[in-house]
């Protein structure tokens, strides 16, 4: 491992190893699209098109605005050490929900029971589980502010 | 590809190098390379993870003749494509703490600085456009939610090599702010009491680790209980066991249940035909394996039924045959081909978990093997063909 780590750091093999990598990642690109552009009948190119620029749209344009506008408001109104909770909820329950907000809107709408599939209450599920977070993200927060009381408390050891 | 050295050093004009005033500019010193270059690592091998899988799991539609898939071990498919499933959801919320990482770097001014800049930006676009559409589309799948025209199977299937050659180009492009983020810590003694890296890897982790754990139940049943985002509940399904497609949907209610169902045995040397009753009649084994399907959610059962090759050999063909199923249903899964070892351990299923087979999970008789996808454990059987 650490002579791979001395050859790595060598500028010379990094870049052969660099050159490499992106060569074959090139052309690994290079097949899959000749396949999705060769086999149109079923890929259907043009429409495809659409959904790959669209999937670049929905996070690029909606979804990175919306948590940045969300970051900075914080910054703004929420003292730090309260934002750091604060933020750090938010990012928990803002990655479950991703997952959670996808199946509450496709719930119910399969056909048939046996399926057994999309039949739980993903609403209710979600907010458990962010209630949950929330009360984790405050316990940790009470935690921090009676440490910091107590540390205050104490004379400095220096003196 | 290496962008840097003497392109930087390429004067522009005044007016492109400076950052226009309605341009916007924002960071954060939660984002660095230390963050990025960790998170990316994780998503690096998850993707890695997903593509192998998925590699696994096309064989079984078309694997090669002098390499059939092997009967062991049985939960083979089980576990690779639960993995597949389970790893490719846990990579959305991955997927968006990392592109959040590096979010500003999408406003870098100038937007384009040189040919090698732009084929850089290119190449994440792709990463960035191929990824999300392979994440999302492929949940949607899971949810049997088809809101376009395209054939999944083979979108999914093509996209995933743009998808690990665009990852592939990535890392030879950022490999030197890789390693540096990997060397820089994490955690620094100086940092602010507000947000922090460490804060935003715990928060994150954490995030990922409940979708993790709330979604595994479809393919952990012990963890069923706990699974309160999984989509699917296993043993919610008729007689302990879900279906991906119902009867009804296949358009069999009458042939399956009708007094003039056979079940044709055609062979090398011999074709006979047997009706219910016959077929019922016939000596049975007993087996424990798996329904695992290719949208991840799988279960172990009990199965009840004659071989598979028994009939094999009454008709004149052995182990080494090639066997197709054909079913009542007409379609793109309306027949499936076993051989070698698969075909040895092969039940013609008439029941299931102590009771006759339902009319969804392929009444009056269906295919049941270990180490194969769903979709292959042919329903309705109504023909046998022994080549």
């Amino acid at each position: 491992m650490a002579e791979l780590d001395r050859d790595l750091n060598h500028p010379g093999s990094q870049r052969t190893l660099r050159m490499a990598l992106g060569g074959i990642g090139i052309l690994v690109i290079g097949y899959g699209v000749l396949r999705l552009l060769t086999d149109a009948k079923d890929t259907k190119p043009s429409e495809l098109v659409v959904w790959l620029v669209g999937s670049l749209l929905v996070h690029d344009a909606i979804i990175a605005p919306l948590v940045i506008g969300i970051g900075w408001l914080l910054s703004r109104y929420v003292p730090d050490r309260a934002r750091a909770f604060v933020q750090a909820g938010l990012v928990t329950g803002g990655l479950i929900s991703a997952i959670g907000v996808l199946l509450i809107w496709r719930q119910g709408k399969t056909s048939a029971r046996s399926l057994a599939l999309l039949q739980q209450n993903y609403l209710a599920h979600l907010l458990v589980l962010l209630a949950i977070v929330a009360a984790g993200t405050l316990g940790c927060y009470l935690i921090a502010v009676s440490r910091s009381n107590r540390t205050k408390a104490r004379p400095p050891a220096d003196q | 590809m290496v962008p840097t050295g003497q392109t930087e050093r390429v004067q522009l004009p005044t007016f492109v190098r400076q950052r226009p005033p309605f341009w916007p500019e924002f960071s954060s010193p939660l984002r660095s390379p230390a963050v990025t270059a960790r998170v990316g690592r994780v998503l690096g091998i998850a993707f890695g993870l997903c593509f192998v899988t998925g590699l696994l799991s096309h064989y079984q539609y078309a694997p090669w003749h002098w390499l059939p898939i092997p009967a062991a071990p049985y939960w083979g498919y089980r576990l690779t494509q639960g993995v597949h499933v389970i790893t490719g959801i846990s990579c959305i919320p991955l997927l968006l703490l990392k592109l959040w990482s590096v979010f500003h770097r999408l406003f870098v001014w100038p937007p384009v600085r040189s040919v090698a800049h732009s084929l850089e930006r290119g190449s994440v676009a792709i990463l960035v456009s191929a990824s999300v559409f392979q994440l999302i589309t492929g949940l949607f799948n899971i949810l049997q939610f088809y809101p376009w025209h395209w054939g999944f199977l083979r979108v999914h299937y093509w996209m995933s090599w743009v998808v690990i050659g665009s990852l592939l180009l990535h890392i030879a492009i950022q490999l030197p702010a890789i390693r540096e983020g990997l060397a820089d810590r994490v955690w620094r003694s100086g940092d602010s009491p507000g947000p922090s890296r460490r804060g935003v890897l715990i928060a994150g982790g954490a995030g990922i680790a409940v979708v993790t754990a709330t979604t595994i139940g479809q393919v952990i049943p012990v963890l069923q209980p706990i699974g309160l985002l999984a989509a699917r509940q296993p043993r919610k399904g008729p007689q302990g066991v879900p279906v991906n497609r119902t009867a009804a949907a296949a358009q069999v209610v009458r042939l399956a249940q009708s007094p003039q169902y056979r079940l044709t045995v055609d062979g090398p040397h011999l074709l006979f035909e047997l009706k219910l009753a016959e077929l019922e009649a016939l000596p049975i084994s007993q087996t424990s394996l798996p329904i695992a399907c290719v949208e991840g959610w799988s279960v172990q059962a009990d199965w009840h039924g004659p071989r598979l090759l028994d009939l094999v050999h009454r008709v004149g063909g052995n182990s080494s045959s090639k066997v197709s199923l054909i079913s009542l249903e007409h379609g793109a899964y309306s027949r499936s081909s076993l051989t070698g070892s698969q075909l040895e351990h092969a039940l013609l299923a008439t029941h299931l978990n102590g009771q006759r087979l339902d009319l969804d999970h392929g009444y009056p008789v269906r295919l049941i093997a270990p180490d194969r996808a769903g979709v292959l454990q042919t329903k309705w059987i109504t023909k046998i063909e022994v080549r």
